[in-house]
Parts: structure tokens; C-alpha cells; sequence
């Protein structure tokens, strides 16, 4: 158990050495330009799925399976967005290479899905579905 | 410009684009779908009262719905297609939200009215007005949720025969607007709309207290108050039943049952889960072709009282 633990400590050490680096070498408007197209790029991949699941929303029989597909849309959307990332920030700035930034992605991506499923459960237990 | 588009591109981009048309495309139909019931125990309080646990049912009534949800439900035939009246066409989403809020307000007070005198408790109460739940005209001198008190002088109350002023050219309307009195006057014409109205009364005194936290929900509609007011009756008179009770259609203040829509949908929504459905006499026929003995058709409050007080399974 212990060993697990201090794996996952140095893990997130790592992580976020390669984060401050990363911020570091990154202009803002590279940031900014990666974000944009990135997002844009996801809407694109996802905006026909979703749009079938807001036309079923009217049939109540089916809200359960709706939640459920909503919740994966949403995980999909953050894959989607950082394999987009990844992509895209190579495009604007080459020398961003050399840092390790799978490994940095893949930390953040479950980070960021993790959280978008507890908000989502959260919302939904609120909600009393 | 275009090098970049070869033609699987080209194909892809039109896909991609008439999709987006079929999913947001708006038709002119409205749509009635099965919905689910609400127990009447997250709606009323009676103070030391159990509420009944017995259920209203309610249906989802939609409009505009894109071509999608056009195809969706044309080829599964779960729901009930039409074009909507030029009434509702005129009314705004907002309006068409705050009518549904009105009837609701409307059927809560005239179940508690109903119950409570049926069951001998104290009840006292105030006319307020009629509602206005629908549009004379796109002009919107009269407004939704606008109280009427009096037509051409002639003040309105619960039994006050609207067919005198059918032939009247000019109506003068005195109405309450945001708890101010406001006089209308409107000229008839031919492009008229029907108006809707709905009486509205104030609860001022019962005893056991009761409180209404299902006026906040967003469910709206007038097609509650029948079960609401059984259910009322049978949490003052603290009877229970061991079943599942369903049922749908507007009260009246004489406590006869009135007409409401949507009603193979409601029984669509309920029909794998319930024991008994009241439903009004008026409608049987829609549902005479089933052959469902648990669908019990009832033209008066008391019918159902008398129905389950003789209940033996």
C-alpha cells in the first residue's frame, strides 16, 4: 500500500515539475491560440452526439440512459480536447518537444475527468433524477 | 482555395451539415409524449395529516420539435403529433410557462375547496378573478396571468355566464395586473383568439392548515385537480389504501370532472404500474378500446370516493 502511495506521490512531484516547466517555456498566446483550436476542434468531433441527446430529452423513459450518455460525452470531450491539445501545441511552438508532455497530459486529462465526474454526479444526485 | 477539399471531405462536410439541420431544424408540429406521475405528497402539507399516497399523472408536451424528434417519434408512434391552435402558436414560450402556472394555481385552490367541504372541515376562501391562460389577440392588451373582475360592468363570479357577452362588440375589461386594477377596452374581430380563464381563489383560512410547496415545482396544468382533490379528502378523513392509485382530469367547483389532454399518453405512462386509473367519464371512449378493467371513468368527485370506499380487488 505504502509503495503504491509513495509511486503516486512522486508521480504528481513529477507532474508538476513538468507543469512549472511547461508554463515557463509557453507564451500566452500560444496558450491561448492551442485552447481555442483545441476546443473548437472538439465541439466539431461531438456537436452531432450531443445534439441527438438534447432531442431525446423529451422522452422521459429514457432520461437514465441520457445521464449516462451525457456523462460519457463529457469524458469523450476531454480526451477529444487534450489528444487536440497535444496536437496542436506542437503546431505553434515546436520546441515545447522536448518536455515530456505525455505524461503531463495524462495526468491532467484524469485529473480533469475525475472532477467532471464527481461535479456531474453531484449535479445529478442534486437534482434527485 | 478549396485544394484541401477532396471529395471524401466534400461528402463529410455535407453529412456533417445536414445533420446539424435534422437535429435543429424547427417544424411546426407540437408533440404530447408520455411523461411519469407525481405523488401528491411532495405538493401539499396538511398539519398533523398524512398526505394520501395516491398519484397525478403528467405528459410532456412539446413544441417546436426539430425533424429528428419528428422522425423519432412518427416512426416508434409513442406520442401524439399535431399542429398546434394559432392561440398557442402566438404565445411566447414564457407565456405558454406562466398559463401552465396559473391552471396549476387554479386547480390547487379549487381541490382544497372541494376536498375540505366534502369532508366537513373549515374552509374559507376569496374570489379573486379569472385568470387569463390564453391570448385575445397578438396586441397582448390583455396579458397572461391578467385577473378579470368584470366585464361590461358586469362583475364576474363562479357562476357568471360568459355566453351574455358572445354578440358584444366592445368588451370592457376591469382586471387586477401585478395587484393593480387596470380597465381594458377591446374591439372584437373575426382574427380573435378564444380566450381561456380559469377561476382563482384565495385560500384564507382552513383547519388543518394546509400548504401548497407544489405551486414552486415546474410542472404545470390543470389536469391534477381531480386526484389532488381525492387526495386531499382522503388525508382529512385519514383513509389509506393498499394500492396503486392513478388517475387525471380537472376539478370543478361543483366537484364534477372535467376534460384534459393527452389522455392515451398518461395511460401509456402508467399502464405496467398501476391498480386503479380515474380517468373523466367524458373521455372514455378514447380508451373504451383497450378493454381495461382498472381504467375507471368518473364524472363527479364522489364517483371515486364511492369507487374505492366499495373497492374489494
Amino acid at each position: 500500500m505504502a509503495k503504491i502511495l509513495n509511486k503516486w506521490i512522486q508521480g504528481f512531484n513529477r507532474y508538476l515539475k513538468l507543469q512549472k516547466q511547461f508554463s515557463h517555456e509557453i507564451s500566452s498566446l500560444v496558450m491561448l491560440k492551442t485552447i481555442i483550436s483545441s476546443i473548437g476542434v472538439a465541439i466539431i468531433a461531438l456537436l452531432i452526439p450531443v445534439l441527438i441527446g438534447v432531442n431525446l430529452i423529451v422522452f422521459v423513459s429514457l432520461r437514465y440512459y441520457l445521464l449516462l450518455y451525457f456523462m460519457i460525452l463529457g469524458l469523450i470531450f476531454i480526451e477529444v480536447y487534450y489528444l487536440q491539445f497535444k496536437k496542436w501545441i506542437v503546431v505553434f511552438d515546436g520546441k515545447i518537444q522536448k518536455l515530456n508532455l505525455k505524461f503531463m497530459f495524462l495526468v491532467e486529462r484524469r485529473m480533469i475527468q475525475i472532477i467532471f465526474f464527481i461535479i456531474f454526479g453531484l449535479i445529478i444526485l442534486q437534482l434527485g433524477v | 482555395m478549396f485544394k484541401f477539399l477532396n471529395i471524401k471531405k466534400f461528402i463529410f462536410i455535407i453529412f456533417y451539415m445536414i445533420s446539424i439541420i435534422v437535429l435543429t431544424f424547427p417544424t411546426q408540429f407540437q408533440v404530447i409524449l408520455p411523461g411519469d406521475i407525481t405523488s401528491f405528497d411532495q405538493q401539499i402539507m396538511i398539519t398533523d395529516h398524512e398526505i394520501s399516497d395516491i398519484s397525478s399523472i403528467y405528459v410532456i408536451s412539446y413544441e417546436p420539435i426539430t425533424l429528428f424528434q419528428y422522425t423519432v417519434i412518427d416512426v416508434f408512434q409513442n406520442g401524439q403529433l399535431f399542429i398546434p391552435s394559432p392561440s398557442t402558436q402566438a404565445m411566447t414560450m414564457k407565456e405558454k410557462y406562466d398559463a401552465a402556472q396559473f391552471q396549476k394555481l387554479s386547480s390547487y385552490m379549487l381541490s382544497t375547496i372541494v376536498a375540505y367541504e366534502k369532508a366537513g372541515k373549515a374552509v374559507t376562501y376569496k374570489f379573486e378573478g379569472y385568470a387569463v391562460t390564453s391570448l385575445f389577440d397578438e396586441k397582448r392588451h390583455i396579458k397572461i396571468g391578467d385577473y378579470l373582475t368584470s366585464i361590461n360592468g358586469v362583475s364576474l363570479n363562479i357562476d357568471t355566464d360568459f355566453t351574455q357577452f358572445r354578440h358584444e362588440s366592445t368588451l370592457y375589461f376591469e382586471l387586477i395586473r401585478h395587484d393593480e386594477k387596470v380597465e381594458v377596452t377591446h374591439e372584437r374581430s373575426e382574427n380573435d383568439y378564444p380566450l381561456s380563464l380559469y377561476p382563482i381563489y384565495s385560500i384564507v383560512y382552513t383547519d388543518p392548515k394546509i400548504s401548497f410547496p407544489g405551486l414552486d415545482s415546474f410542472i404545470g396544468g390543470p389536469s391534477g385537480g381531480m386526484m389532488m382533490t381525492l387526495s386531499i379528502y382522503l388525508s382529512l378523513m385519514k383513509m389509506s389504501y393498499n394500492l396503486n392509485i392513478v388517475g387525471t382530469g380537472t376539478i370543478q367547483y361543483d366537484g364534477s370532472i372535467g376534460r384534459i389532454g393527452g389522455l392515451n399518453e398518461k395511460y401509456e405512462t402508467v399502464k405496467d404500474s398501476m391498480d386503479i386509473m380515474f380517468i373523466p367519464l367524458e373521455q372514455y371512449e378514447l380508451l373504451k378500446h383497450i378493454n381495461d378493467d382498472r381504467i375507471i371513468p368518473i364524472e363527479h368527485i364522489d364517483d371515486a370516493i364511492l369507487y374505492l370506499s366499495e373497492y374489494d380487488g
